[in-house]
Parts: C-alpha cells; structure tokens; sequence
C-alpha cells in the first residue's frame, strides 16, 4: 500500500531523493528524516514522504485525511507557513536532519569579568577620583558550561547578580565573554550573524522594546517588517497570539497606557512573532498580577510543546519553575551550583522534614530539645522541629511519649525554604534573598 | 551542530530595506502627529533661529560692502544654501543621531542589536522630523530670493550639480555627527551633543576667505565645514574658482563616510566587551 | 548659612560628574566664536577703521569678553534640571523641608558656576592666550572692580530668567523649545552675537529696555570703557532693578505653580 503511495511522490519529487523515499515505503530502516517537528500537523500519523509534501503543496494532491490536531485556525505550527512552499525539498530534508543532531545550545567555560569603578565619599575623595580612579575585577559568570537539548525548557534560579542575565545576553551576543566558548544553533552568538538573529528572541522583563507613544500594533508591525514577516502570515499569527493572551483589544492601545501585565504579554508577542528557535525570558513575570502570571506560564507551556521552541527561562518566582521547568540550574556567584531535575533539588538537599508539635495547655516546659534536631520555634504551646528524614519515626517515637503532645503535623520542606537554605548554607550566603511566591489563587477574590 | 538557515522567506534585499524604511516613516509620522502643539513651537524656534543668522548678516553689511569677494546677497545664499542642508540632515537624520547616546544608557541598544537588520541603519533611520523639511523650504525659499537679487539664471545642469553637492553635504554632516555620536557611548550624557554639532557647523555660513593658513586647512580637509555649503552654491552661482572643488567635496564625503564606518564598528564591539 | 554652604559643596560633587561635558561645551563654543572672530577681521581687513566706535582690537576683545563672561554667568544645567524636578515630583521634598527651593537652587547654581569655570579654564585660557594680542587691558583698575561686581548680578540675573523659564514646567510638559526662544532672545539682545552698538540706535535702544543687555552686554562695556559716569551709575541701577525684578517675578511664579501643583496632584 505504502509503495504504491509513494511511487508516484517519488516521481513528482525531485530526482535525488527518490530513494529515500522508496527507503521509507517498506524499508526496515527508519526513514530518514524526523517529523517531530510537526507535532500537531496532519501527517503525526503517517510519516509518508508523499503526505508530507501533499501537506507543503509541493505537489498537487488531495488534501490529506487523517486526524487532525484541531481546529486549523489555532495550529499554528511551523510547517504552515506558506513561505516553506518555496524552500527546496532538500532544504527541508536537511533541516530536519540535523535537528536531531547534537544539542542545540552548547556552553563550554564561559566567563565574563567586569570592572567597575569606585568611588570614595565626600569631596575630596570626588577631587581624588578625577586623577585616579580605583576599580575592581568581579567575575558575573565563572566557567560554566552547560548544554540544552532542542524543545528544553530550562529554568535559570538564583539570587540578584548571580550571573543569569549576564549569561542570557552573552548567548544573545549582546555580550562578548570573557573566555570560554559557546553555540546555540551552530552559531557563536556573539558573533552575530544575521541568520542567528533572525532564529532567536530575547525578552528582558525589566526593559521595554516596544515604542512608547505608540499603540501596540505599529511596534508588532515594525517588527513584522524587520523580520520579514509576509502580510498574511503576521496577520495571523498577531490573531492567534493575542487571542491566546487575552489581549487582542488592547492592539490599538498606546503602550506607556497599558498595565505592566498587558506590556509584557505585547512584549511576548512581539518575541514570537518572527517563530524563533530558542527563546531566552529574562524574569518574564516580574511585578504580574497572579492572573497574567497564570496566564503567560500556561500561554508558555502550550506554546513550548506545539513548536519545540527551546526555551531557557529565568525567574525569581519559584512557582514559574516549579510549573514550567523538569530542569533547573541554580547559578549562585556566577558559577552553576545544580543542573538538573527539580525533584533531584528536593531529593539531595531537602533531606529533613518539618515536626510540629501543638502541646496541650498548662503543660509543664520541656527542657532542651536540640539534640534531636534543629529547634525553629519552642515555647509553651508549640514545638517545631526540623529533623532529618530518616530519623523522623525515631524522633516521634521519643517525643510523643516525652510530651503532652495535642497534635502532630509532618511537613515537608517546600521548595522555596530548600533553595533558600542553599543560598544561605553557602559561604558568604545570601540569607535575605526572598523567593516571593504569591498567594494562592484560590485566596484572591474573583 | 552545524548552522542552519532559516525558514523564512528574504526578498531582494534592497527591496527589504526601501520597505522597512517607509515603515520607520510611517510610524514616525503616526508619532509626530500626536504631538501638534510642540510641532509648531519647534518650527517657531527654528525659523527664529534662521532670522537670527540673516539678520545679523544685515547688520554686518550696513557697515561694509563685501567681505573679500562676496557680497551680500551671496552671502544670503550661502546662510540660505547651509540652512537648507542643515535641516535637511535634521529631518532625517539628526534626531537619531543625538539619540544614540541615550539608546546605549537606557538599555534599548540592546534590542536593536538583536534585529536581523544592519544596526547602523536601524539607528540612524528610526525618527523623522517633519519640521525639518519646513526648515528646508525655508531656506530654499531664501536661496531662490537671494539669486533673485543677484539676477542668477542657473542652468539645469547647475541646479543638478547643486542636488547633487547637497547630498554629499548631508551625507558628510550625517558621518561626523554619527562619529560624534559614536564616540559619546563612553560619556555620562551626550546632552552636549547636539550643541556642539550646531557649534560646529555654524562655520559653513561664513564664507570660505575669513579663513587662512592651518584653520582653512583644518576645516577643508579635515571637517570640510568650508566645503559642505560653499562649493553647492558656488556652483549654483558660478563662482567657482576651479572643478578641483567639486572633486575635493566628493572625496571629502566618502572619506568621512569611511572613518564613520570604522569608529562605529569599534565601538560595537567595545559596548559588548565593556557594558553590563 | 551653613547649609547653604553644605550644599555648595554637594553641588560640586554632583556636578563634578559633568566635567567632561563642560569641558566639551567650553570647547565647542570657542569654535563659532572662532568663526566670528575671523569673519570680523575679513570685515575689517575691507575698509573700515573703526565699525561703530569700535576699532577691529576693541571688536575682537569684545567678543573674548563675552565668552569669558558667558563662561562665569550663563547658566548650563539648572533649567532642564528644574523642569525635570517639577516633572518627576522631587520638588514634594522641598514642600515638606524647611528649605526654599529657590535659594536652594541658587546654590546649586553657584556650584555649577564654579566647576564650568574650573573646566572651561583650559580650553578658554589657551584660546584667550593665542588671541592676546587682540586682548585690550581694562581702561582702569576701578572698571575691572566694577566689571566683576557687575558680573555676579549678571549672573544672578541670568539665573532668575532660566528659573523663570523653567517654572513653565508646571503648565507645559516640555519646555526645551522655550527653553530656545529664550536663548535666541539672549543672543540677540544681550549682546552675545555683535555688540549692540553697532544696532541702528532706536533699535539698541529698544533693546535696553529688556532686562537681556544687563546679562552679557554691560559687563562688557563697563570693562571696555563704553559706559562711565553717570552712565555707569544708571546702568547699574537698572542692573539691580532687573535683578529684583525677576527675584519677585520667580517667586510669584513659583506660588502660583505650586498651587497648580498641589491640585493637579503632582
């Protein structure tokens, strides 16, 4: 059935390719290239050559049946721009690939030193600064290295200065490092060359790309024209996003008039417009609301697994990680400190749990009790304890008996509370560093 | 993992550029367009200006009849000629010019660099001023008056010329404030920028004989200031004393044009060495 | 008294900072006046002895004069400076201080004054000392004492207009362009482009009537020897005049922004 099928692709296509195509109607061995990259096209189910191009109008066909991954309108896959109609078969075959091929970003020892100038006080030290000025060497990013597969979603935890920002512009190019090496897509991005550019995205959520006194709409539209967007294509990709966002009524608004939650979802438009690869966020959801927050991560989620859009993702909000992210590095003082899944974050540094113990009133104080574990909080009606888990039973043992014990709670420790003491164990430790998680939803009036 | 291209589609690249350039017009004049009140003060301010430098031209001549060899209508057309270049260069290209500076300071640099688009244009071609083009007719207007006065019949091919030199003057004032512009990354502010320019290019309307010795080389071959408004009038009005000038206007144009160039791509590349 | 002194000094400290831009303006502007000069010497070089009482040595001091004076008086900094305090709210502070903004302002002025003069020496010195031979003395010690008492009203009256201008911040939101129409106004008037004797005279003595000529233009005068005696006198009483003027003109101006201000809400 398979070879009858492709016969006739095989004869439309051009010349070269016919034996992989014949290779894939009936071959054992796996076709040649991948079709992952069409997650949610047509052709998921039969990885056909011939489908393949029917779906591409590379030839005449019968529009393919087979189930389709939704209503067309909201795929908005890579596969259905029109501009693919023009590339060469053999463009997309090799693109396709070498998709498979190594990982798509690739740190190796990269650092950056800066030097920043001091100042002394009062004014003769003012007078002094102008004939002699003292600086001093810090290193933002300490030999890291790290790779990333294509379609990743990693996340980049850690406290102020750590070095996240400073390693997202240097893979942005907007920063010549130090030493060391790095490629994302093949290129070195500080060199960069403008087909790099035109693949990836860079979101600073502390800065604004979008023009001030303008509504929303001229700055997508510039953007289009920069990248070279044909008409329909913006037209429809603007529509699909902005109605993912919830924002398509604010188009016309002028920016400086729009809420920091509605900014930053145009700032996010105005990233993805062009379909990049590799999608850096810098603190995307800083200063959202807990609505546009829940929004922009699913909005980020949906739109990391339909296109296989690599995304490294930094954030002071535990809660982004923990909703987005199977891998965190946690970066402290410019050097990775973790790289890995977050369940392994728990594992191997949240090795206690939390006792609590309600006493029942008018009981008589209890002496010292740190030989069983770390005391957080002792007086007459409560006792808490953080205790590691494997002694837990043991301890509860012990305690039950030896106190008048109303109520016993056994918590883990959250997420937040274990990065919180690595930051704070470490030598030098930030101990006010504050992952501000906001309320729960369910607690904020509709 | 080797590079790849990418899927989209790149018309003919010129093509790209023409057409990303009326888009940065559009939404300059879009932006323009909301702020009437300041648009017209401007224009009031610039034409003030413009009559300032005409009439102390008058007054210097109730009390002399030339200064060297040209008189005083000539004198008119070269401050009209320069007016004219000069708000030529503001409309298109000066705002952006200044505004550079600030672009690095402020951090949107940063997002300019990340476009798949020559940096250099997208910064210089990103604000239009339309009341530089006001500007202009105003001094064209004087020119035409003055060679009135002078009973001037130019030629086509004068006029052409005259275009022509125009160009290559705005192109020259355009390198050197960029050069200028460039430079000022590494100040605390460029506010002084744009003062310094006027400063600068005030010598063009002095004509070319109040200079002798190291300054006339100084400001003919190094910033051909001495160059930029006189030689499109003086071939405009026939004064020319030899072709020699035209030849050294062109050169002097694509000399500066070049240093611009060079500066520019130093520079780049010290903001992402040196910024944080 | 004493922190009118503290905040001399942290004014200098702040403005320290723009040295370099100081420097670079200072330098800029030797270049047009550069330009005049070379054109006044063409001028003279045609026919005249003397262009309306001023002979060519007289002529290019005078324009040394304005620039050493423009370099002492004129105001750099404190406009935009003030309009930007009046925008972003800064001026609340001075609201809820025992402290006045005018004066305090004043001092920072003063400041500025005094780090734009230690940057300018340089490149306004070496410039003066190249033209020096075009540098007439004084007419007498008596004038040079005059001329530098009249230079600190100069600049206090200098001072008041910008405020003046800059206290349209409250009902504008941008003032640069006024900010331009009052400098070419000070060009013109004040002397700063030509001397104002060579005006036709209704016309100079029209522009006597502003209070533009006392800024640049008198100072000059009193050190070339153009204006004595009962001139003098006069002179400087309108000087005075002026700067009392304008003090209660900015005050006034000031009650009235503020009660704009505190309405609107800031």
């Amino acid at each position: 059935m398979r070879r009858k099928l492709c016969a006739p692709a095989a004869r439309n296509l051009h010349f070269r390719f016919r034996p992989i195509a014949c290779g894939i109607s009936g071959a054992r061995e796996p076709p040649r290239f991948s079709l992952n990259l069409f997650e949610d096209s047509p052709i998921r189910s039969c990885r056909c050559l011939r489908r393949y191009a029917c779906a591409h109008n590379l030839v005449g066909c019968k529009p393919p049946r087979g189930p389709m991954s939704g209503p067309p309108a909201r795929s908005f896959g890579r596969w259905a721009q029109p501009s693919l109609r023009h590339e060469p078969i053999s463009a997309i075959l090799k693109l396709s690939q070498s998709m498979n091929h190594g990982p798509i970003i690739q740190v190796q020892d990269l650092t950056r030193v800066f030097r920043t100038y001091k100042k002394k006080p009062g004014l003769i030290g003012a007078v002094r600064g102008l004939f002699h000025r003292e600086y001093e060497q810090t290193a933002a990013v300490q030999d890291i290295s790290f790779t990333v597969e294509e379609g990743e979603f990693v996340g980049f935890l850690g406290p102020n200065g750590a070095g996240k920002t400073t390693t997202l512009k240097m893979l942005s190019g907007l920063l010549h490092p130090s030493s060391g090496s790095a490629s994302v897509l093949g290129y070195t991005p500080w060199e960069r060359p403008i087909e790099y550019r035109r693949q990836f995205a860079l979101l600073l959520g502390q800065k604004n790309q979008l023009w001030w006194d303008l509504p929303a709409r001229e700055s997508l539209e510039l953007n289009g024209r920069i990248y070279g967007i044909p008409r329909p294509d913006f037209e429809r990709r603007v529509g699909e996003l902005t109605e993912l966002l919830r924002v398509t009524e604010k188009l016309d608004v002028m920016v400086r008039e729009l809420s920091l939650g509605e900014r930053m979802k145009m700032e996010l438009i105005a990233a993805l417009l062009h379909q990049p690869r590799v999608l850096f966020l810098d603190e995307p959801t800083i200063g959202l609301d807990v609505v546009a927050q829940k929004t922009v991560r699913e909005f980020l989620r949906a739109y990391n697994q339909t296109h296989r859009t690599t995304i490294l993702l930094t954030s002071h909000y535990m809660s982004d990680i923990e909703a987005l992210c199977k891998r965190v590095v946690i970066i402290d003082k410019g050097s990775i400190f973790f790289d890995g899944a977050l369940e392994e974050v728990m594992e191997r540094y949240a090795s206690a749990k939390l006792l609590t113990f309600e006493l029942k009133t008018g009981a008589a104080p209890v002496g010292d009790l740190s030989a069983f574990g770390k005391v957080l909080e002792h007086n007459a009606e409560r006792i808490r304890l953080k205790v590691p888990r494997a002694e837990v039973i043991s301890v509860c043992k012990v305690l039950l008996e030896r106190l008048p014990v109303d109520d016993l709670a056994i918590k883990d420790i959250s997420v937040e509370d274990v990065i919180r003491n690595i930051f704070a164990g470490r030598p030098g430790g930030d101990t006010t560093f504050q992952y501000h998680k906001p309320p729960m939803p369910e607690l904020v009036a509709a | 993992m080797t590079p790849q291209p990418s899927t989209t589609s790149e018309p003919l690249r010129l093509r790209r550029y023409a057409g990303l350039y009326g888009s940065l017009w559009r939404t300059a004049v879009v932006r323009e367009m909301s702020f009437q009140a300041n648009f017209i003060l401007w224009l009031f301010v610039e034409l003030l200006w413009f009559a300032l430098q005409l009439g102390f031209n008058a007054v210097i001549y109730q009390h002399t009849d030339s200064i060297g060899d040209w008189t005083k209508w000539q004198v008119v057309m070269l401050i009209g000629a320069s007016h004219f270049i000069q708000q030529l260069f503001q409309a298109l290209l000066l705002t952006n010019c200044a505004q550079l500076s600030d672009l690095v300071h402020t951090g949107r640099m940063d997002f300019l660099l990340l476009f798949p688009v020559n940096t250099r244009f997208l910064v210089s071609a990103r604000f239009v001023d339309l009341g530089g083009f006001i500007g202009a007719a105003s001094g064209l207007a004087v020119m035409i008056y003055a060679a009135a006065q002078l009973h001037l019949t130019p030629t086509v091919a004068q006029i052409a010329g005259f275009g022509l030199l125009c160009l290559v003057s705005v192109l020259i004032h355009y390198s050197l404030m960029f050069l200028m512009a460039t430079i000022s990354f590494w100040t605390v502010r460029a506010q002084g920028l744009v003062m310094a320019y006027y400063n600068l290019f005030s010598i063009a309307r002095i004509p070319d004989v109040a200079f002798r010795g190291a300054t006339r080389v100084l400001f003919t071959l190094v910033i051909p200031m001495l160059l930029v408004a006189s030689v499109p009038v003086k071939v405009l009005g026939a004064k020319l004393a030899s072709p020699a000038e035209i030849f050294l206007l062109l050169a002097m144009g694509g000399a500066c044009f070049l240093v611009s160039s060079l500066v520019w791509h130093v520079a780049l590349r010290r903001y992402a060495s040196a910024s944080s | 008294m004493k922190t009118y002194g503290h905040i001399i000094t942290m004014g200098i400290q702040n403005t320290l900072v723009y040295r370099v831009n100081f420097f670079c303006r200072a330098f800029f502007n030797l270049i047009p006046l550069f330009a005049t000069m070379a054109l006044w010497r063409a001028i003279y070089a045609g026919k005249p002895a003397e262009v309306a009482g001023y002979t060519l040595a007289q002529m290019l001091s005078y324009y040394l004069l304005v620039t050493i004076v423009e370099a002492s008086t004129s105001v750099t900094e404190d406009d935009w400076q003030i309009a930007a305090d009046i925008k972003d709210g800064a001026i609340g502070q001075f609201l809820i201080r025992p402290m006045d903004y005018l004066h305090y302002r004043l001092c920072l002025f003063f400041s500025g004054r005094a780090v734009y003069v230690l940057a300018a020496l340089v490149p306004v010195g070496v410039f003066v000392l190249w033209q020096r031979e075009f540098l007439v003395p004084p007419v007498n010690a008596t004038a040079l004492v005059v001329f530098l008492i009249s230079l600190v009203f100069s600049a206090v009256l200098q001072f008041f207009l910008s405020y003046l201008i800059a206290m349209l911040a409250f009902w504008v939101l941008e003032i640069s362009s006024f900010t331009f129409i009052l400098l070419a106004c000070e060009r013109l008037a004040s002397g700063q482009m030509f001397p104002l004797d060579i005006l036709p005279h209704w016309l100079a003595q029209a522009m006597m009537w502003t209070p533009f000529p006392y800024g640049t233009f008198f100072p000059v005068s009193i050190y070339l020897g153009k204006v004595t005696g009962v001139a003098l006198a006069q002179g400087f009483l309108l000087q005075s005049f002026w700067v009392v003027a304008l003090y209660a003109a900015a005050r006034l101006v000031w009650q009235r922004g503020l009660r704009s201000y505190t309405v609107v809400g800031g």
